[in-house]
């Protein structure tokens, strides 16, 4: 009885164990991707354009690996729905766990040992899949090159099979491309097991008429990079409008363009940029509009766009649009199609236009969004939203280099002065770029004040040796005056050492003055005069010449009623 | 379903396997919908098809012109006829779908004539035939194909583009060089009057230098000398294949915020000059460097006499931009020494005009000289304005292209080896995107319209193209540049350095 129990319990074990370990990696990948790792595979569907028309699939056709490129991408376009990138994910894991588990199992002889080969290849799949450009086609075309083994090995040995491994692998290679490899190494493996060392080494030397290319694979191995994810997820809140959570995640970011970018950005799509500016470590302007060059990062190129789109310069928009789509992996994508669909909607021209959309309309995720676009109800927000923005399209014509940011947006202020974001754009460039005499002229205390807009004031002040009645005239709260003269003595006591300031006065605009913000490009704001809008270093005060002059000012100068501060400091 | 061929020929094989399995299944596979369009209702008007092919006059070895309905019909029947009575036919969901084999065999029969088009569009409420219309079949043959770049419309950096060959009697595309192979911006290229072994390109970037290859052989250049203004730039070729000349510019691009126009790219200063490729010095003469003169753009005549090139008055940039017009000038140049003449002809005062003239291109076979016209500036392609204008060169007579010219910007263009064919860069598509446009050229210089650079699904291949039509170029046979070995010689450093003449 015992015995027999065993037996069934083998049994058992037998024909459910693999499928029950299968559903466990499929489980947890579906767990890793929707928790932790979303946002690649949300991005994976936004640089992809597939197209529903009989053209377009047949050009996959002559390809090689076709029928993993046309499935992946298939199956990649619905990455943009929640949770389904996750599960379409966990579905080719497991397929890949249970061909390699058979495959395992035809060359091993051994369940378990089977198992644990399988776990180790989809592990590795698994983590491949991590990378942001590898494509689920890869991990498709590995899953037939190895199912195609199933066939080889199942045929009788002579002559026969080896015409047919031959075949099969001109096959593997036509449908699933660098698959062909897995299935000439299983294939070299599997001869070799069975001591037919003639037709081992005859295969193995087969390898050379393939491609040596991994194509449709874009790397051998690859780890999670969850600062990368955090990235796209913030890149993504910005695609969606989810602006708070464009900040909130940016905020969480501790350094680096993209999250200072985007965190600028969705302080400023929701109106708190002037507040909000230095509560996040800030490396100069490049942070508020990046420039692109050759190497740039894709995902910065068309940020770029984002926020030159939002402030209504849709040349600059258009043009970093169609560079990050360029540089993306594909070079492709329906967020960059939509994009510039709704570009040349503004811009009226239709004829590009409708190129955009005809594109979109053949998608099977974005044509409702095209349709929509071609309807141009008034009532849609997304159509609001565009007429928004063509309202903030400037009238005049100017010219700018690339490498211009204040020009433009003086040009989008000039014709369209309630741009506010434009406004509070360009006065954070001034700041940024620590080019306090054009924030004199550029800033405008009647549209509303900040306070890191009078820490600026202050300094501008001390600089040009203003008068009581100007400092009194510029209507500078009494605690942020206080707060300028603790600063000057502290920044004089510590021997300028930023440490000691940073606790107290880190978010503030004079800690930013001395001690960050100088990594400018040496084109940085260069206009089509050659004129720059930043200060020459050597009219950069240095920190002595601001020290001196706040120690030195006659106490009256600077304090008009707090006597009691004045006399702790000086 | 009664299934017909998608490529019925009245005269053909193919009609034999009408109503057979195969011939549906060939159908079925080629995504056609094949079926009878006989109780067509007739339409007095003729079709709206995209490209506007109706009335173009083709070269009788050109792929075949196929089109898409210009609104949503659901398929398409398209019968060519011949003068001599043989159709062609074929039918299509989107595309006309016409076979190559059987185009060219009716464009044979018929060159010098005409094929009429009869096209029958299927509608919900089933079918409609237009009125026919002509596709004129020229004896001038054309080249055997195009090159172009590949490039995004208003790139300024640049990631991923290319340098591709086209066979205009087919859709075959391929790569000449692609900058995954060398990291760089893959610039001007010119061959020598249509002779792809005679080729000078330009490699921007870490690995930037000069390809040349001359009868065949290639060699990468450093261009800059200290005493020149920098790389050379636009390229032409001598007939003889021993000099090159070249412009060498101070160029910068800007935006335009607002209006029609995207973009402006202009220079700061510019000289031409020419390079010997037998004494290996450049030809850079007082006269083509002036200081207060921008001289770009040039172009060597036929004959190797002369050299053409544009030159304007200075101006400061951006205030003055509006106001750089070039004319079109000429000078002497004595092959035999390498000597250019003392004087300079001004051959088009189009600043007189309030125009500037950009690529001057003259016909190989020394009737004419084409250029463009716009109102100021020299980059002529984002200027909605610019025409191209053609030049008699026994007359002097200028006059523009009409029938070439769209209301849009029609710009950079070259001509085919035999000059009876130019290929035009035109935006009047999208005004976003630049296309190429073929026109053929009769003897007195009046120009057909012309016709969109077929494709197999055009309507879908142009929808999915990104990119721009960057300087086309006939060859007259494939290119054949040696990738590997190109690649090779512009990633190793070593570059063989110019040297001006009288500096060494």
């Amino acid at each position: 009885m015992g015995l027999r129990r065993k037996i069934l319990k083998e049994k058992y074990r037998d024909r459910y164990a693999p499928w029950v370990a299968a559903l466990c990696v499929g489980l947890a990948a579906f767990a890793f991707f929707f928790f932790f790792y979303p946002y690649h595979l949300q991005h994976k569907e936004q640089t992809l354009l597939f197209l529903h028309n009989p053209d377009y699939v047949f050009s996959y056709v002559g390809r090689p690996g076709w029928v993993a490129c046309l499935l992946g991408d298939f199956c990649t376009q619905y990455y943009w729905y929640i949770g389904a990138g996750p599960t379409i994910v966990a579905i080719w894991l497991m397929v890949v766990w249970l061909v390699a588990w058979v495959v395992a199992k035809r060359l091993m002889a051994s369940s378990d040992w089977a198992m644990i080969v399988a776990t180790f290849v989809a592990l590795w799949e698994w983590l491949r899949e991590c990378a942001f450009d590898y494509p689920l086609s890869a991990t498709i075309a590995l899953a037939g090159g190895m199912s195609l083994f199933l066939i080889f090995a199942a045929l009788k040995d002579g002559y026969a099979r080896t015409i047919a491994g031959i075949a099969l692998l001109a096959f593997a290679y036509w449908c699933f491309a660098y698959g062909a490899w897995a299935l000439l190494v299983l294939i070299v493996i599997f001869l070799l097991l069975h001591k037919r060392w003639t037709y081992a080494i005859g295969f193995a030397l087969l390898g050379v008429i393939i491609p040596f290319k991994s194509y449709p694979a874009t790397n051998f191995w690859s780890w999670p990079n969850l600062t990368r994810e955090r990235a796209m997820a913030i890149d993504t809140e910005a695609y969606w409008g989810h602006w708070h959570n464009v900040a909130r995640k940016a905020k969480e970011g501790k350094s680096g363009y993209l999250d200072a970018f985007y965190y600028n950005l969705g302080q400023a799509m929701r109106g708190h940029l002037a507040d909000s500016l230095l509560y996040h470590p800030q490396e100069g302007p490049y942070a508020l509009l990046p420039m692109t060059d050759r190497n740039s990062n894709y995902l910065y190129t068309a940020a770029a766009g984002e926020a030159w789109y939002r402030l209504g310069d849709l040349t600059f928009a258009e043009h970093s649009t169609i560079l990050g789509m360029i540089f993306s992996p594909r070079s492709e994508g329906t967020r960059y199609i939509k994009r510039l669909a709704e570009i040349a909607i503004i811009n009226g021209d239709s004829a590009l236009a409708d190129k955009y959309l005809t594109m979109l309309e053949a998608t099977a995720v974005h044509s409702g969004w095209a349709k929509r676009m071609r309807e141009q109800d008034p009532k849609d927000p997304a159509i609001k939203q565009l007429r928004e923005i063509a309202k903030l399209k400037p009238t005049q014509d100017t010219l700018r280099f690339s490498s211009d940011i204040p020009g433009p947006l003086r040009a989008l202020l000039r014709d369209n002065p309630d741009n506010e974001m434009a406004y509070q754009y360009l006065i954070s460039v001034d700041l940024l770029s620590r080019d306090l005499k054009s924030f004199e002229t550029d800033y405008k205390p009647q549209r509303g004040r900040a306070r890191l807009y009078d820490e600026a004031m202050l300094i501008s002040l001390l600089l040009r040796d203003a008068t009581e009645e100007e400092l009194q005239a510029s209507g500078i709260p009494e605690a942020t005056i206080d707060d300028f003269v603790q600063y000057t003595r502290l920044f004089n006591a510590s021997g300028r050492q930023s440490h000691v300031l940073k606790q107290r006065f880190g978010n503030t605009y004079w800690y930013y003055y001395h001690f960050s913000g100088k990594n400018l490009s040496k084109n940085w704001g260069q206009n089509l005069e050659g004129k720059r809008h930043k200060p020459a270093p050597d009219s950069i005060p240095a920190a002595d010449t601001l020290r001196t002059k706040a120690l030195l000012r006659p106490q009256s100068q600077i304090i008009t009623s707090d006597s009691s501060s004045t006399n702790e400091i000086y | 379903m009664y299934f017909k061929t998608c490529f019925d020929d009245h005269k053909g094989f193919s009609s034999k396997l009408s109503g057979g399995f195969i011939g549906a299944f060939l159908a079925m596979l080629a995504g056609c919908t094949a079926e009878t369009s006989r109780n067509a209702s007739e339409v007095e008007a003729m079709p709206e098809i995209w490209p506007d092919y109706v009335g173009v006059t083709v070269p009788r070895n050109i792929a075949p012109l196929n089109f898409n309905m210009a609104d949503s019909a659901l398929a398409m029947d398209v019968s060519i006829q011949g003068a001599d009575g043989t159709v062609i036919r074929s039918q299509g969901r989107e595309a006309s779908g016409i076979s190559i084999r059987q185009w060219h065999k009716l464009l044979d029969q018929n060159s010098g004539d005409s094929v009429m088009v009869t096209v029958a569009a299927k509608y919900a409420d089933g079918w409609r035939e237009y009125r026919p219309f002509p596709i004129y079949v020229s004896h001038d043959s054309i080249d055997y194909g195009l090159t172009y770049r590949l490039i995004a419309p208003g790139y300024e950096v640049y990631s991923k583009m290319g340098i591709y060959e086209r066979n205009l009697s087919n859709y075959d595309e391929k790569a000449i060089l692609e900058n995954t192979q060398v990291d760089g911006c893959m610039n001007c290229h010119a061959y020598n009057q249509c002779d792809p072994d005679w080729y000078s390109m330009h490699v921007r970037g870490p690995h930037g230098a000069t390809l040349l290859r001359k009868d065949g052989e290639m060699a990468v250049y450093d261009t800059s000398t200290d005493a020149t203004l920098g790389l050379c730039v636009y390229p032409y070729w001598h007939p003889s294949g021993r000099y090159i000349a070249y412009s060498t510019n101070n160029t910068r691009q800007g935006f335009h915020i607002s209006g029609k126009k995207r973009l402006e790219v202009f220079d700061y200063a510019s000289d031409v000059q020419a390079y010997d490729t037998e004494t290996g010095q450049l030809l850079a003469p007082a006269i083509l460097k002036r200081d207060s003169i921008w001289e770009t753009f040039p172009a060597f005549s036929p004959d190797g006499n002369s050299l053409y090139f544009c030159a304007a008055a200075p101006q400061e940039i951006p205030q003055g931009l509006d106001q750089v017009r070039y004319d079109l000038l000429r000078i002497s140049f004595d092959p035999a020494t390498g000597r250019f003449g003392e004087e300079v002809d001004t051959v088009i005062h189009a600043s007189a005009m309030g125009k500037s003239v950009s690529w001057p291109k003259p016909s190989f076979d020394g009737k004419h000289l084409a250029y463009t016209l716009s109102e100021y500036g020299n980059f002529s392609i984002w200027h909605p304005e610019s025409d191209i204008h053609i030049l008699d060169l026994a007359t002097g007579e200028s006059k523009p292209m009409a029938k070439a010219n769209s209301d849009d910007a029609d710009s950079y263009h070259n001509w085919s080896s035999n000059s009876r064919w130019m290929v035009i860069g035109s935006r009047r598509d999208d005004g976003w995107h630049t296309r190429a446009y073929i026109c053929h050229v009769d003897d007195d210089g009046n120009a057909s319209k012309p016709f969109l650079l077929p494709q197999e699904n055009p309507r879908r291949y142009y929808d999915q193209q990104y990119r721009s039509y960057n300087i086309p170029e006939f060859v007259k046979r494939p290119v054949n540049l040696d990738k590997f070995e190109a690649e090779k010689l512009l990633t190793n450093q070593d570059r063989i350095k110019m040297k001006v003449k009288g500096s060494e």
